[in-house]
Parts: C-alpha cells; structure tokens; sequence
C-alpha cells in the first residue's frame, strides 16, 4: 500500500536526485571551459613572451641603423639643427595673440624648421618599402 | 484489506503457539521488560541517526548556501601555471635584454620505439644536424631506459616536420630557452647562462638567485640605444687603427649609473661557446690598465685640494727627471716652466710628477683611496678585477703615479673616480641597476666644491687649447683628458704596444655623464700622422659617440661662446705679456 506520503518523499527525491545529477554535470562542464582559458591565457601569455623577443630581436638599434642608412633619406640630429624657440623668427603677418604668447620664450627645445616639400601621394613611399627584408 | 484478522500482537511468538482466546496476552513478567528495552534502544539510534541527519544537512547548506574558501583554489590555478622560469632582463627604457621561452626538446622512450633503425633514419632526414648512427646507437643502446634526449632546443618548424613523421616512441617535452635578442650588444653586462639556465657570466651571475624567484623584469642602468652607438663607435676606431680591442664607459655623474659599458672584441651570449675565450674577457671592469695621463686628473685635483698648488702656481719643466734608473721626461715637452693649467693642457710628466712629489706619498695615497682606486670596487658584475697597486710607496712610485704609470686600475674605477672629481665632489657607488629617477643618490664627499669646478675648468682646456681638441662636439661642450700608456710586456714597457684613451664629461659646466674611450695596441695611419696616441684614437670616437648620444638623453646644445659659458669656464695663462685668459 502507497500512502500519500510516501510518494512525496519518492518525488522528492528523485527531483533531488536529478538536480544533484543536473549541477554535477554543469560543475564539470565549468572546469572544462577553465582549464581550457587557463590554458589560452598560459598560450597567449607565452606568444607575448615570443612576440616580446622577437620585437626586441627586430628593432635591434644596429639593425635599425642599417635599414634607416638603406631605406630612409634621414641622419642623426646634429647640434646645429636644435634651437630655443626664441631663437625661431617671427612668421609675417602672424595673429597678434599668438606673437604675444610667443614673446616669453621659454627655453623648451624644437626642432628647426625643415623646408617643406611637396608630398607625392605615397608613390615614394611604396618603392621604399616595397624593398624592405622581411 | 479491512477484512483480514488484526495483527498480532506478539510477532515473535512461536508459529505452533496460539494464546487462548481471550484477548491479548497480559504483558508482564519478562516479556514486558524485553519490549521496554527494545524501545528503548530504538528511541536511542532513532535519535543518534537523527543527529547524523542533521549534521550533514547542515554542511550541505554551509557548502552550498554560503561562500567558502575553498572556492580560492580554483583562482590560484592559472596565476601559477604561467609563472615564467627566469625573469627578463630589461634596459633602463624597458626594452628588452635577456628573456625566457618555452621551446621544445626532443626526447626518446627506445621501449615503445618500433623500428630503431627505420626511425634513425627518419630523424636525420628531418633533423640533418644530427648523426644517423648516434642517434641509433642512442636508440638500441639501453632497451630499458625509457627516455634519452635526442636534441635539445628545436625551433617551432622543426618540431612541426618531426610531428609529420609520426614515429611512436619519440616525443617533445618543453623547456625553458635564455633567448638574448640584442645579441652581442650588451654582451658582457648581461652575460650568459649554461644549458641548465645556471647564470655563467654577468648579470645573468650575479643575480641568478633574483631572476629564479622574480616575476616583474630587472631593469639595468644601461640605455640600450647609447650602449650601440658607443659600441659601434669603438669598433670603428679599433678597424680604422687596427686595434686588437678596445673598451668604452659612459656613466651618469650624479648618481653612478653606468649608462653604457662596452668591451670589444664581445660575444654572442645566446652561443657563448662560438667565440673565442678571449672574447669574454670584461676590459671594463676585469681589465686593469695603467691608463697614463689620464690619472693626472686625480694628481691635479689632490695638489688643488690640499692647497699644495693654486690655478697660478707651476713648476720647472726644463729638464727631464732621473730618478734611480728612471727618467722622466715629457711627450709635448715645452722645456720652460709651467703654469698649472698649462702642465695639463700640453700633459706634462715632469710637472705632474714634481706636483706629485710635492703633496706626498701619504697623502697621495689615502687621496686615492678615498676616492676608491686603491681597492677592489664593488660592482653588480662578478667580473671585477683587484687594482695592482706598489706595495712599498718610494717618492719614485709618487711620482710615476702622478702621471698614471706603476698603477693599474680599471676603467670602471677611473669612471666613478672622475665622476667623483667633477660633479661637486661627491664620490657614487658606481652601479648597473636602474635607481629610481629624481631620488637623491648617497655618497660621500672627497673634496671640495671649489677643486670640482677648477677640475672642470682644467678639463674643457684640454679640449679647446691642448691635446684632446679632437674630442670636440659642438654645442655639446666637452671637457677631458688624453692618456696614452706603454703597454707592459713582460718586465719592460713596450713601446710601440699603446693603451690610447680619452676620458670626457660633458656638458662640462654642468657635468651630467662621463665617458672613456680606450683603444688597445692602435697604429697610426696617415690620417692621424702616424700618431697612435689618446688624442688621435680615442678622443675622435668620443665626440662622435657624444654628438651621437646627446639629443637621446636629453642635453641641449648650448652656444660654447655665449659670455656666461666663457666666464664660467675661464682659465688664467701666462703670456710672455703677463696673464691671459684663455678662453678670450
């Protein structure tokens, strides 16, 4: 004979049952997707390392040096080229306010002006890098 | 159900047994007290059950109802499984030095492999650097060891083309790989580590303890951009006089921060072994020279500090010295009398010796004691060399030490020394690890503000009117000293074998870094006349290296003709007029 009781409990406990089941599973599933990140995060930390070294490796300044003499139409600032701003002479025509900003130069440095020239729309650029070492 | 005879009462009476027929049968006598007890027993397991029940309904609510500790295990997981194995080495921007990767090696199980002479073969094909027949005999050797390394250290491709082969029985295992990727550059400050990652040389020595147990990176002193440019800068005057080495030190004045430090020829630490062992040879600081003039430096600024002489003072540089078996006698001989700025612009023997003689031998020596050239430095190299320093102090030894010869020291010792002498006279630790910017560095004081700026006055002299004006860097204004010693071969000083250095600060009015170039065993060409002295091999590569090095740390040029920079660094000569200053 089955009372009302029982049954209960035998609901109880099977639903008890299946929930217990149902977490375990899931708890499982959640370590998985863990150690699966740990083992990204462990990847990606170990290719920063790589990429670190190999940036390092690459922007080696004697390497630079060869590449800039190669490629680059530039060589190393001279002293001559670094003046105090108030040695710069005023541009004519010049907005009053900015003049009178100017006046008290302050000692700060700046490169001297470079005659401007007209820039060719990446023509040049292309054949510069177009030859670089990989 | 209902119609079915009532239980009965007693369950444990005997099957052939019936009580009689009226009613339930008394309970009393022995009966009673067994059902008594037998309750009572119940009640009590009932109970401890209960209890039981209860406790671990409990923990199931604590554990699953409320946070607990162990919930931290899980967090700590990652944080220890990326710890790196030795901490990176990084410049004083950062830029990295030495760092750690995990590479493959390659290993065998000869148990599981199925076909030792099939799989030798296979190997080599993939891995032509390695031996067919060592690599079987590896294999067959032994039966029952279950690992031997083939080879260690494969890059990424050649792992992939031994995955592609897919021999049982042959596997990788990662291991940590020192990796230097600035090369030879900063070879002897860094060092090198052996196979098993034990730090050999350097850096890599002297702090192997730290970098095992550190995660954040070391940061050194040095700039890695100044260290190749003083680096590139040496080599080219070692090609062009044909040296058989050189060595080079710039160091921060006001803090003893050893900014660059070069040694040449140098070595690939990433493969010490390939180069020869004269190469790891450390001439900064494991190099001991007698450095000739430019030891005047410290002659001078003792005779300016004990008021033995003046900046008017001077001395008879007619004549050569004989002492003993010694004759002292001048490169750049003028043969009149001195004043003392002149005995240092054209380095004169005779009167730094005289000026020696007239401080004295004991004076002398706790001068230089005190500013650190008489004792072994200490340094974050293990590489650092004891000075050779004359046992017995004769007045003859005073006075060849007045002009630098009868000591050896290193250049790592000169660069804290000089540095000591020019920055206001306070003497530094000289050190190759970054100090915090902007703190106040300690020191001691070894002498007095007023000799550090006559010094620096002496210095710029030398390069505007004496032997160092190849020194020069415009706008960067450059004070220093020449040194050209004989080399010792044997028991005799050798001639034609020349130690040529040149040591500079600048900017000199506001001394901000020393260097010292040192060129060993140059030879003059035509360009240089056939000099192979200090001012000729050396001085040249430190006004490249300063014009250079300048605009990166930061040192504006200043207009050397401007009236405040002339007053400042004004020096008095004799004229056959009467006094002149010498910078109008």
């Amino acid at each position: 004979m089955i009372r009302p009781g029982t049954v209960v409990w035998l609901l109880l406990v099977m639903v008890v049952g299946y929930a217990m089941f149902q977490v375990k599973y899931e708890v499982m599933q959640q370590e998985d997707t863990l150690a699966q990140l740990n083992k990204q995060i462990t990847d990606g930390r170990e290719r920063i390392r790589v990429l670190d070294a190999e940036w390092s490796y690459l922007t080696r300044p004697d390497r630079l040096n060869r590449l800039a003499a190669r490629y680059l139409d530039l060589s190393p600032i001279g002293s001559a080229q670094i003046v105090t701003l108030s040695a710069v002479p005023e541009r004519p025509g010049a907005p009053a306010a900015l003049v009178a900003n100017r006046a008290p130069a302050a000692p700060s440095l700046s490169v001297a002006p470079i005659p401007s020239m007209p820039i060719q729309p990446g023509a040049e650029f292309a054949t510069a890098i177009s030859g670089i070492e990989p | 159900m209902k119609t079915t005879a009532p239980p009965d009462p007693n369950p444990c009476r005997p099957r052939h047994f019936k009580p009689g027929p009226c009613g339930p049968a008394p309970q009393e006598g022995p009966t009673k007290q067994v059902l008594e007890t037998s309750h009572t027993r119940l009640l009590i397991t009932g109970a401890l059950l209960c209890l039981a029940f209860l406790v671990i309904g409990g923990r199931l609510v604590e554990v699953a109802g409320f946070k607990s500790d162990d919930a931290r295990i899980a967090r700590v997981v990652p944080e220890t499984h990326t710890l790196a194995g030795r901490a990176d080495i990084v410049d004083r921007n950062g830029v990295l030095l030495a760092t750690t990767l995990q590479t493959p090696s390659l290993y065998a199980d000869p148990k599981e492999v199925l076909n030792a002479r099939d799989t030798a073969r296979k190997l080599v094909r993939v891995l032509p650097d390695l031996n067919e027949a060592e690599v079987y005999a590896k294999l067959t050797v032994d039966k029952n060891r279950s690992f031997i390394w083939l080879k260690r250290r494969l890059t990424p491709r050649q792992q992939d083309a031994v995955n592609r082969l897919g021999l049982p029985g042959i596997d990788f295992q990662a291991e940590d790989q020192r990796l230097y990727p600035q090369a030879n550059t900063v070879s002897h400050v860094v060092g090198y580590v052996g196979v098993d990652n034990k730090g050999l040389a350097g850096i890599e020595r002297s702090f192997d303890d730290v970098l095992r147990h550190r995660r954040q990176p070391l940061a050194l002193s040095i700039d890695l951009r100044v260290q190749a440019i003083l680096r590139e800068e040496i080599a080219r005057q070692i090609a062009e006089f044909k040296a058989i080495g050189g060595s080079g030190i710039i160091m921060d004045v006001n803090t003893g921060e050893v900014i660059a430090l070069v040694s040449l020829p140098d070595f690939d630490p990433n493969d010490p072994g390939a180069s020869p062992t004269a190469n790891l040879f450390n001439r900064v600081t494991l190099g001991t020279y007698e450095i000739g003039s430019v030891f005047k430096i410290f002659t001078f600024a003792m005779a300016l500090d004990e008021h033995v002489t003046s900046m008017t003072g001077g001395y008879d540089a007619t004549n050569p010295i004989k002492i003993g078996r010694f004759t002292i006698h001048d490169d750049h001989a003028q043969r009149r009398w001195l004043s003392v700025p002149e005995i240092f612009m054209y380095s004169s023997n005779i009167g730094a010796a005289k000026m020696a003689l007239d401080v004295g031998g004991d004076r002398q020596r706790d001068f230089l004691d005190r500013l650190g050239l008489l004792s072994t430095p200490k340094f974050e190299l293990p590489e650092v060399a004891a000075p050779l320093v004359p046992t017995v102090w004769r007045p003859v030894n005073t006075m060849t030490i007045g002009f630098g010869h009868g000591i050896s020291v290193s250049p790592l010792q000169i660069a804290t020394a000089v540095s000591a002498v020019v920055n206001g006279g306070i003497l530094h630790r000289a050190t190759l690890l970054k100090l915090p910017p902007g703190e106040p560095v300690s020191g001691q004081r070894v002498l007095s503000p007023e000799t550090s700026i006559e010094m620096r006055k002496l210095l710029r002299l030398v390069v505007e009117k004496g032997t160092g004006k190849l020194a020069e860097a415009p706008g960067y204004l450059i004070g220093g000293k020449t040194g050209t010693a004989e080399k010792v071969v044997g028991q005799r000083y050798a001639t034609h074998l020349l130690m040529s250095s040149f040591a500079g600060v600048f900017p000199i009015n506001d001394p901000r870094y020393f260097i010292m170039i040192s060129i060993d065993e140059p030879h003059g060409d035509a360009k240089s006349f056939g000099y192979a002295t200090g001012g000729w091999v050396a001085a040249p590569g430190v006004s490249r290296t300063v014009e250079r090095m300048a605009s990166l740390v930061g040192i504006q040029p200043i207009d050397e003709d401007s009236p405040e920079i002339r007053r400042s660094l004004m020096v008095a000569l004799p004229t056959p007029s009467g006094w002149k200053f010498a910078s109008n």
